[in-house]
């Protein structure tokens, strides 16, 4: 339990904690297997890795475009659609039930 | 992180612009933290296509939520935050359309970002780092990326994962125990 903390967090063992470890050569192998992942670890932690080229382009782009869950615009087309298609649906009925002369 | 080139004064001058409006000014800060956006979207997800989509859509949500920024923590960490709530949230996503996978198993490690100058030792020593993260189950790669490359503290980790400071404690050393021992396979 204590190793991790130990070697990755530098948190100081206590002296019995110490003395067990300078006799263990298991608890040493453990902690050989930290320093390691504490290497590597620290090798990643300055690593940056580049943005695709395009990214800034494609972020603006997406700022420039409404945002769906709030958008009105789709709702109106679809408003005025669904009364455009009622307006025809009555104006072809009245048509179909004028008296033939 | 930041080109440290650029002052801090500066930064907060573009997010003060910004938080009324002025794209100009947000394009100017997505450029200056893209790399380190995407980098910690790269480490958290493990391949580059899904990185690039969380590392957009945290830039977004900035923008979105930049009206409520109260600047009590850096512009840089703040935004570190929505990525790493992002890179949840789209994981998740993911998992869900891919169900009938093995969840907890990562993708392959993604080395396409190793450039011939990174090779030797050290790169050998990263190539197996990543591949033994992208076999710890999502949370315990989280919380090895959040501490132990990014820095923050037990708390900021709980608060930003939704557990107790103990929970995320006990659940970065079994990460650590984990790490070490696929670590071990890689090498």
């Amino acid at each position: 339990m204590l190793l991790p903390g130990h070697i990755l967090g530098n948190v100081p063992l206590g002296d019995a904690d110490q003395a067990h470890l300078e006799r263990c050569l298991g608890c040493q192998a453990d902690a050989a297997g930290y320093r390691t992942l504490r290497r590597a670890l620290l090798e990643i932690r300055d690593e940056t890795v580049s943005a695709p080229p395009w990214f800034v382009t494609r972020v603006m782009a997406m700022l420039e475009r409404p945002n769906p869950s709030t958008a009105k615009y789709p709702r109106v087309r679809f408003a005025v659609a669904f009364l455009v298609a009622g307006a025809a649906v009555a104006v072809w009925g009245r048509h179909r039930l004028r008296p033939v002369s | 992180m930041t080109d440290p080139g650029v002052e801090r004064s500066e930064i907060d001058g573009l997010v003060d612009r910004a938080r009324t409006g002025d794209v100009d000014a947000f394009e100017r800060l997505v450029e200056l933290h893209q790399h380190e956006v995407f980098s910690l979207a790269l480490r958290l997800v493990g391949n580059r296509e899904m990185a690039a989509d969380v590392a957009q859509e945290a830039m977004i949500r900035a923008w979105r939520a930049l009206p409520r920024f109260r600047g009590d923590a850096a512009f840089s960490t703040w935004i570190h935050r929505i990525t790493v709530n992002t890179a949840w949230t789209l994981r998740t996503r993911s998992k869900r359309r891919s169900a009938g996978s093995l969840d907890d198993v990562g993708d392959v490690a993604d080395t396409s970002w190793l450039t011939p100058e990174r090779a030797g030792e050290s790169a050998v020593l990263r190539i197996a780092l990543r591949s033994a993260l992208d076999r710890l189950p999502e949370v315990h790669r989280t919380l090895v990326v959040l501490k132990d490359v990014e820095g923050w503290t037990h708390g900021e980790i709980a608060e930003s994962l939704g557990i107790t400071v103990t929970a995320a404690k006990v659940r970065l050393h079994r990460a650590h125990v984990k790490l070490r021992e696929h670590l071990r396979e890689e090498l």
